[in-house]
């Protein structure tokens, strides 16, 4: 069997496990079997640890780690987000509901990566600064965290708008609203973290902190929305369904900030994914 | 310290709600037009001539508004500047909030309970849960959890406008220059740059010192990529003073202030002799870029000296096509005059071939590269401002604080508890302190 087969079906088999937790789990919040939704962690972990298999044997074929093609980008961006909710899910049990939304995002983001073939790519001199991997990696923490947030105002509006049993369960609106603001707030700070590991490796390879590229302009853009969304709710008193719409938006441009501005013309980033 | 009049009317307009929103929502805006109008700085001038093409309504208006070089506009600045205004002031107006909230006592009667335990054993009760003792006025003591919390928005703040200060100062003196070398070949103080940028009020860039490229070596990826190119220079300075300096993509040099960095340009630069039938002879150096793989060439135009012709090349990393590494290079040469094409010659060092009626021979081949020299003074303005905005935003949204002031009220002792954000997040510590500490009928 060839490395590309091994470590596909690696990533299949993820897939699966995610797909079966995503249902279990899913079962669980919604019929209200709280064993069932226990016992969907065991099979998410057992797909987190298909999944670590499968980027760990890449990783050694590659000779680097999971950010160069569009496959490694997805696959790695889906082993964070699945990541960063249970390590969250350990000091905050309360958000253990968001993974509704954190589990089936986890498997599209994966099967999505997996329609990108994927493909051997060595590195160019540019990409060896352990600033990139910061970079890169920072991002990825934080669009977990934002996914989580995200998940909150989901449930703000379900909850206010229907009347299904299952979203009884969830916490009151208001602690609902308070986790998709704290949580807003960590991937504020893990999103200033990555744009700063950006700014240094910039420095390091070409002389300067900032070059208004389209993926650092967009990366920027979103940032500052995510600034504006903590500051309507910080200094304007904003919250509620108002309050989880403006947090649909931002979460909306950051996901154009990362997945759809690297592929612009001039991004100095479109040299991962040529 | 006390602020001039002038202060208070500035942040009352400044720091209105209305403005400030105003304010983010413009420099956003502004910023996001960056990315629909082409930029020249980015883009080139051929593609922006290709876009105002392609978008005549925006052809009279995109230069008069400064659409395509929008971050050094007049209207750009002023916005960013009245941001930055905004975020000087809120900063101070946070510092002496943050210095209130931590040490001030202010005891709130409506959320205060009695205390059913000694003071001495409250405090150790109080301090049991991980609270510090801040501060202490007359008999009332304050303890807060996370102290540094109700200084994140401060540092948030004094961070966001140490990083704009500091990218203006760049903006305003940077200094970069690029320059091609060949190996042994040595750029002087006096000679032009191949493109240079300068801040809004620096100077042209004349570099300190010469600088001589020793030898350049790249290496490669069995499937041909580059892996990594690295340089040797040597700096020399007015005096004859020399230094020997190793760059590497990633890795710079410094001397005399200046950074120096190796670029991903490099290739083989072919010292050829062009003698067209029995008149003068001319010499060149051919600089081509190199080819991405064995099997593929780099192209390259150039100009025929003293005529309107061009002489047409290309390059392959190796004539026998065995090794990426240059060390047999093959240069291919037609020459063009209007719609007139000779045939093409093929040349290694050492070689003369014919084209277009001249006799060319190629005398020397070497490696050259790409170096950039930067002087840009304000960069760790930058890296500390990132950092403060860092630490403010984890003191603020990871450490939340929570604050106890334990005061005598009447002959009871008292408590009140109350968290500043997040409240509804922590009422199960409140609960539980209430259970350390205050009489059951109360809780």
């Amino acid at each position: 069997m060839n490395n590309f087969a091994v470590y596909t079906g690696l990533l299949w088999l993820a897939v699966l496990m995610y797909i079966i937790a995503g249902i279990l789990n899913a079962y669980g919040i919604i019929f209200r079997k709280e064993n069932v939704e226990r016992n969907s962690y065991r099979t998410v972990y057992a797909g987190l640890l298909i999944h670590s298999i499968g980027i760990g044997f890449w990783w050694t074929i590659t000779g680097h780690g999971p950010y160069i093609t569009r496959n490694e980008v997805l696959v790695s961006d889906a082993w964070i987000m699945i990541s960063v909710f249970l390590v969250f899910k350990r000091y905050f049990p309360v958000i253990s509901r968001a993974s509704i939304i954190i589990i089936p995002a986890t498997f599209l983001a994966m099967a999505l990566g997996i329609f990108f073939a994927p493909e051997i790519r060595t590195l160019t001199p540019i990409f060896t600064s352990i600033w990139l991997i910061f970079h890169i990696s920072f991002f990825k923490i934080a669009l977990g965290s934002l996914l989580i947030a995200l998940a909150f105002s989901i449930f703000y509006i379900l909850k206010t708008r229907t009347k299904s049993k299952w979203l009884q369960s969830l916490p009151e609106l208001k602690i609902i609203d308070l986790y998709a603001y704290r949580f807003s707030g960590f991937g504020f700070i893990f999103w200033a973290v990555a744009v700063l590991a950006g700014s240094i490796w910039a420095h390091q390879s070409w002389g300067r902190y900032w070059g208004w590229d389209p993926v650092e302009t967009w990366a920027l853009i979103a940032w500052v929305f995510w600034g504006f969304y903590l500051h309507m709710r910080r200094f304007f008193n904003w919250s509620g369904e108002k309050a989880a719409y403006l947090l649909i938006a931002c979460f909306t441009i950051s996901l154009i900030a990362l997945f759809y501005t690297s592929h612009l013309e001039t991004a100095i980033h479109l040299e991962y994914f040529k | 310290m006390k602020m001039p009049a002038i202060y208070g009317t500035i942040k009352k307009y400044i720091l209105s709600r209305g403005v400030v929103a105003a304010l983010i929502i413009l420099n956003i805006t502004a910023v996001a037009m960056s990315t629909y109008f082409p930029q020249k700085f980015l883009l080139g001038i051929d593609k922006v001539v290709k876009w105002e093409e392609a978008h005549p309504f925006w052809r009279s208006r995109y230069e008069w508004y400064g659409l395509d070089h929008i971050f050094t506009t007049v209207w750009f600045g002023i916005i960013l500047s009245l941001l930055f205004l905004a975020l000087l002031v809120s900063t101070i107006e946070q510092f002496s909030g943050s210095r209130k909230k931590t040490f001030r006592i202010t005891p709130s009667d409506s959320s205060s309970m009695s205390v059913s335990v000694s003071r001495s054993k409250a405090e150790e009760l109080i301090k049991s849960f991980r609270y510090s003792k801040i501060t202490e006025t007359d008999g009332a003591v304050k303890f807060i959890k996370n102290p540094w919390g109700h200084w994140g928005n401060f540092l948030l703040h004094a961070g966001i406008t140490i990083v704009i200060a500091s990218s203006f100062f760049i903006a305003l003196t940077q200094q970069r220059g690029k320059v091609n070398l060949v190996e042994g070949e040595t750029f002087k103080p006096d000679t032009s740059w191949i493109v240079q940028e300068n801040g809004l009020l620096a100077s042209d860039f004349v570099l300190p010192f010469s600088v001589r490229l020793d030898k350049t070596i790249p290496v490669f990826w069995d499937n041909f990529r580059v892996r990594q190119i690295s340089s040797d220079i040597t700096v020399i300075k007015d005096n004859n003073e020399a230094s020997k300096q190793s760059l590497a993509v990633n890795t710079m040099g410094k001397f005399g202030g200046v950074s120096i960095y190796q670029t991903l340009d490099f290739g083989h630069a072919f010292f050829i002799e062009l003698k067209y039938k029995e008149k003068k002879i001319h010499k060149m150096i051919l600089e081509l870029i190199h080819p991405e793989s064995l099997e593929l060439a780099s192209y390259q135009d150039f100009i025929l000296p003293g005529t309107n012709s061009l002489l047409q090349t290309k390059y392959f990393a190796d004539a026998d096509k065995k090794s990426i590494e240059g060390t047999n290079p093959l240069l291919v040469i037609r020459t063009k005059d209007g719609d007139n094409i000779s045939e093409q010659s093929s040349l290694k060092p050492g070689e003369t071939a014919y084209a277009g009626g001249y006799r060319v021979k190629v005398l020397d081949v070497r490696k050259w590269t790409g170096i950039i020299f930067v002087d840009i003074t304000g960069m760790p303005g930058i890296f500390f401002g990132f950092f403060i905005i860092i630490l403010g935003a984890f003191a603020h949204y990871f450490l939340p604080p929570r604050e106890i002031i334990l005061f005598t009220h009447g002959d009871k002792l008292s408590l009140s508890w109350k968290a500043t954000e997040f409240a509804e997040l922590y009422s199960e510590e409140l609960g539980q302190l209430k259970n350390k500490l205050v009489p059951e009928k109360e809780t």
